[in-house]
């Protein structure tokens, strides 16, 4: 009983999204604004559970330390004065600083020494292979063809105008691939919805909103007073 | 040096000693400084957990702010307050792991997140007819990689012609891959640099300069 | 040829119409399209078979509560393999959307029917913060970094977790990863070179090929399709595979759309030349 009820809930307030799709109006607002309060709410339950796990927990169990992360942490909230608001950037260094680090390590190794020597393989495929060996050609030119069209700083002309293009249509074929796969997996989310309209107790709201919208549609003062945008 | 200054410059001296700890410690062999390191980041763990608080609060401010004027609209600044509110006293009273939280969870917060996610679905089906055209060369080479895309992802394609499964794999591990991996490079050159003028006080904006 | 050019000025609405049709159709309806494994997901199948009994797996999450759909097919036919291959896993999320998936997982896969025991054949960790500062503290020091599970229990109380102190303590990387999969490569594959497979959206997967060539991932999984063809792989149907008609119907759709939108617009070109 509870599941149905759970169940009808959830299909009117999809329905209440994908009415967007005729129009903005009052319904998709009000789920819209409902659904960022949740969020938002589930948030600071997650932070505080999060804070007993890797503060609370350790600090009662002995570990004094973690007084120094926990003061920082509430100096944070020192944002919201007027007059002290400046005390707050001392944890924002420590967070900018080990996140700096962090990325700074991150960058050199796992993205540019890794992918680096990844593209180094051997030109030639062994054992002989024409068509692997064409793959490893291709790929060394593209990867620097695509590197040298970032090369803000000269002219694109002559080899590097010549590089930068071969590596503007791999860009194409990157982005293109991109949008296969985009493509692919909104559609998949759609379809968990349409499944989940069509197979659970949410079937029954399917009519309800359709009187709705009908309603809707022939009376344009319950209509959001917003102006329409072009939203293809 | 006026005050002011003096409150930045001690911020910005944090940030230069944390990221060299942090960035030095991953390429030397040093015992105490991965010790001091390994705290460093565990403490940077919790202050971050504190962050998140800080948008929660922002957002009652913004909100609570609308309702108390009446602005317009404000009674869905109001159940954005209520939702808001009523999960957490749920979650805190009878954890997350409570039916109530759950119905919650999962009968409002998830199927709304994914049906505004699932438009897009319904944009792209639009765009497909009216928007995505072959103008230029570029463009065309885009098209028809994600057309190929589409094709190789669609397993049937594949039984009834086994090019395309072929043609759809070379496409993603050789042209895609190596592009990708340009702009992987060419940005992790961008971070580095972008890194480095953080350490070294040349962004300021980082800590709220101007 | 008129019928192309007032296809190509379609009311939107009259589209989304006729891909709701195409989608529901084949999900009242299932036509049994084939399923064709990828080497991508048969490769993220061989690392988890070759799991000895009793390996100790990190299994962590990165997406938002809006792709559930996208994943939780992929977990569940994972996860199903893994408990079959009798690892120890340990869960973590680094999004606060993700630990009440983890625990929906437990309840829908029967995790107590199957005999699996809580703290010894697998631990909730909860929501890890700071993404890569979380990661990076996470792989150096378990321990320091999460004090407590899910649940408040301290991991030193949890049997499981006496194995788990650091990343390399870990026999395989499982994530489920969206956005942040380039921290996580960053801050726990690369540093400790740990075997990595991933489960990934549609959005994400072309840019983690990379990552693949380069021997960082050794697996992937493409979101409703990866769930589909590791179902395969295992012998299982799930929503995956019931979801594979449809996905593929909807391609088609797209695919017949932007046809017809770049015939109607050659031909309009072709008719305004001939008018001059």
């Amino acid at each position: 009983m509870i599941e149905a009820i759970g169940n009808v809930i959830a299909a009117a307030c999809i329905l209440s999204i994908f009415s967007y799709l005729y129009s903005e109006n009052r319904a998709f607002r009000l789920v819209e604004h409902l659904f960022i309060g949740i969020a938002a709410g589930h948030m600071v339950v997650m932070t505080i559970f999060t804070l007993r796990s890797s503060l609370w927990v350790p600090l009662s169990r002995g570990s004094t330390v973690l007084v120094i992360p926990l003061v920082l942490g509430l100096l944070l909230y020192f944002i919201f004065s007027k007059k002290y608001s400046y005390i707050y950037r001392l944890s924002m260094a420590l967070l900018i600083g080990v996140g700096t680090g962090l990325s700074l390590r991150a960058a050199a190794h796992a993205n540019l020494a890794v992918q680096i020597a990844a593209t180094m393989t051997p030109l030639v495929a062994s054992p002989l292979d024409a068509f692997k060996t064409f793959n490893n050609i291709l790929t060394l030119v593209m990867v620097v063809g695509t590197i040298s069209y970032f090369f803000f700083h000269w002219e694109q002309r002559g080899i590097l105008g010549a590089s930068g293009k071969i590596g503007r249509y791999a860009m194409m074929i990157a982005f293109g691939a991109s949008f296969g796969n985009t493509v692919m997996g909104r559609l998949a989310v759609l379809i968990g919805q349409v499944d989940f309209l069509l197979f659970t107790e949410g079937i029954y709201v399917i009519p309800v909103a359709l009187v709705c919208f009908l309603v809707a549609a022939f009376y344009p003062g319950l209509k959001s007073k917003k102006p329409k945008k072009d939203r293809t | 040096m006026t005050s002011i200054d003096l409150r930045r410059d001690i911020a910005y001296v944090i940030v230069f000693i944390m990221g060299i700890i942090t960035t030095v410690e991953y390429f030397v062999v040093s015992p105490g400084l991965r010790s001091i390191s390994a705290d460093v980041q565990s403490w940077a763990t919790i202050v971050a957990a504190f962050s998140l608080g800080v948008g929660s609060i922002n957002l009652l401010r913004i909100h609570g702010r609308q309702v108390v004027k009446r602005g317009q609209g404000y009674y869905n600044n109001a159940v954005l307050l209520a939702g808001m509110c009523m999960t957490i006293v749920v979650g805190l009273w009878g954890t997350t792991s409570h039916p109530t939280y759950q119905f919650i969870f999962f009968n409002i917060l998830y199927p709304s997140d994914t049906a505004v996610w699932s438009l897009l679905g319904f944009y792209i089906a639009s765009a497909a007819v009216r928007t995505l055209r072959i103008r230029t060369k570029e463009g065309a080479v885009l098209l028809v990689a994600g057309i190929l895309t589409l094709i190789k992802n669609s397993p049937t394609m594949g039984v009834v012609w086994g090019g395309f499964s072929v043609i759809g794999d070379w496409l993603l591990s050789v042209p895609n891959s190596a592009a990708v991996r340009g702009i992987m490079i060419c940005s992790a050159i961008g971070v580095l640099a972008l890194g480095l003028r953080v350490l070294l006080r040349q962004e300021r904006t980082s800590l709220g300069g101007r | 040829m008129g019928a192309i050019m007032k296809l190509r000025a379609i009311d939107p609405k009259v589209v989304y119409l006729l891909l709701f049709i195409v989608l529901a159709v084949p999900l009242i309806r299932p036509i049994g399209l084939p399923i064709e494994v990828s080497m991508y997901a048969q490769r993220f199948y061989n690392q988890v078979e070759a799991l000895k009994p009793g390996a100790l797996v990190f299994y962590s999450l990165s997406f938002t509560v809006a792709k559930t759909v996208e994943f939780y097919p992929q977990m569940v036919a994972v996860t199903q393999h893994l408990v079959a291959k009798k690892a120890r896993i340990v869960y973590a999320s680094w999004l606060v959307d993700n630990p009440p998936l983890v625990e929906k997982l437990f309840t829908d896969l029967s995790f107590e029917k199957r005999g699996l025991k809580y703290g010894t054949d697998y631990v909730h960790l909860g929501f890890i913060p700071g993404v890569a500062t979380g990661m990076a503290s996470f792989a150096r020091d378990v321990h320091k970094t999460v004090g407590a599970d899910y649940g408040g229990k301290p991991v030193g109380d949890l049997p499981l977790m006496a194995e788990a102190k650091k990343a390399q303590d870990f026999v395989l990387l499982v994530g489920f990863l969206s956005i942040n999969f380039d921290q996580f490569v960053g801050q726990i594959q690369t540093p400790y070179k740990l075997p990595l497979v991933v489960g990934t959206d549609g959005v994400s997967f072309a840019g983690m090929l990379p990552y693949l060539s380069a021997g960082q991932v050794m697996g992937i999984l493409n979101s409703m399709i990866g769930a589909a063809e590791y179902e395969a792989l295992i012998r299982v149907t799930g929503k995956g595979t019931g979801y594979m008609d449809a996905q593929q119907m909807s391609h088609f759709l797209i695919i017949a759309l932007v046809i017809v939108g770049n015939v109607a617009m050659i031909m309009q070109r072709g008719s305004r030349r001939e008018s001059r």
